[in-house]
């Protein structure tokens, strides 16, 4: 199972995970620290993260081969789309860009963009916590797999936990919607 | 001292005419295609159709009938590469396989714009391994060293096809570590103190 995640990856972004599965190895040590290790690294779809989570995990709590093949199965794209790219993290965008064939907004649209964020920033769009959720959403019960969990997190969670609207385009936003997931 | 072994290998049995019981055809190596762990790869030639095969070598290590055994069990399967036969020399056996006309999937994917992207051939290509695998386990077959390298692409047709069951187990539990390919191994692999089994595929 734990090989088939690592050659998923591969295959969805032409690109090697990290070297050796130790604590000792950078990559893999950032990974088992941060829940937000594929936000921060690469321009995936949330289900594509929340899958990949799924995985990667102890073997208890690993979701089964039957189970990942439905999930592969109903996955609409591994990718994020290039509104989301716009508002991702910084090195996601980079990590896009570098990989060329994904479809990565240019560079001047992604820094207008960025200006865009600063400007409504005060509203939180850049102030979220980094951990929460953290624990206890990978694996199995990971609600992300599971489907439209990314409209209920927009339609209840954002508003209750006092982020605010997404501005007038939601499609400048998308990731707000992301977020709805680790308010859950 | 791989290379020098390869060469060596590619010396012996280039231009080489072996015949082969099960298939009831003799076959001539004509071309290297890869090295693996322990022995290598060629393109074997049907001498009077050209009909080509892939002729894999591997030195009579203790357990290498069971690659064979495995192999054999699994042939039948779309996904993965089909054993037609085995001719055991004294120091060496061939296997003759099915010859899959492209490359493996890890330099499908480094080298051709197709898959980065395009989530439609990566489910494509995906969901055939998971096919693969899971008839494998139904098999009670555990790979153990499943990676990109080990799965050939064909451009043509889009199958996918699992090959090297050089370190596959009947074993659902062991409790030897550390087989395979480090890259892609699971961190259950390395807790040698801890739980005395993993499950190692």
């Amino acid at each position: 199972m734990w090989s088939l995640g690592v050659m998923l990856y591969n295959l969805i972004t032409a690109d090697s995970l990290w070297a050796r599965p130790m604590m000792r190895d950078p990559v893999y040590a950032s990974f088992s620290r941060d829940p937000r290790f594929w936000h921060k690294r690469v321009p995936l779809s949330l289900r594509t993260m929340a899958l990949l989570d799924a995985i990667f995990v102890r073997e208890r709590e690993r979701i089964s081969l039957h189970h990942l093949r439905q999930v592969v199965e109903q996955m609409e794209t591994f990718y994020m789309s290039p509104a989301e790219i716009v508002s991702a993290d910084r090195r996601v965008q980079e990590s896009a860009r570098r990989h060329g064939p994904w479809t990565c907004p240019p560079r001047e649209v992604l820094a207008e963009r960025r200006e865009v964020h600063r400007g409504i920033g005060a509203s939180g769009s850049h102030s979220k916590p980094d951990r929460v959720g953290a624990g206890g959403w990978r694996g199995k019960e990971n609600p992300a797999l599971l489907g439209d969990v990314g409209q209920r997190g927009t339609d209840v969670r954002i508003g209750q936990s006092g982020y605010g609207k997404p501005s007038s385009t939601s499609v400048d936003l998308p990731h707000i919607e992301a977020y709805g997931i680790y308010l859950w | 001292m791989p290379s020098t072994f390869n060469e060596y290998l590619k010396s012996k049995f280039i231009a080489r005419i072996f015949w082969s019981r099960g298939l009831g055809l003799a076959l001539k190596i004509d071309d290297y295609i890869s090295a693996g762990c322990i022995g290598a790869v060629f393109r074997a030639t049907e001498t009077s159709s050209r009909r080509p095969f892939a002729a894999k070598v591997v030195l009579k290590t203790p357990s290498w009938r069971q690659e064979t055994v495995f192999h054999d069990l699994l042939s039948a399967h779309p996904n993965i590469i089909t054993l037609y036969d085995v001719i055991e020399y004294e120091n060496f056996g061939l296997l003759i396989l099915d010859y899959c006309d492209g490359l493996d999937l890890h330099h499908s994917v480094h080298d051709s714009p197709a898959f980065a992207g395009n989530t439609e051939a990566i489910k494509h290509v995906f969901l055939q391994i998971i096919d693969a695998v899971q008839y494998c386990h139904e098999n009670n077959v555990y790979h153990r060293d499943l990676k990109l390298q080990n799965v050939l692409y064909d451009p043509h047709t889009r199958q996918v096809f699992l090959t090297d069951f050089g370190v596959s187990t009947n074993q659902s539990w062991s409790a030897e570590h550390r087989t395979g390919t480090v890259r892609s191994m699971s961190p259950g692999e390395f807790q040698i103190d801890l739980p005395l089994k993993s499950q190692s595929f």
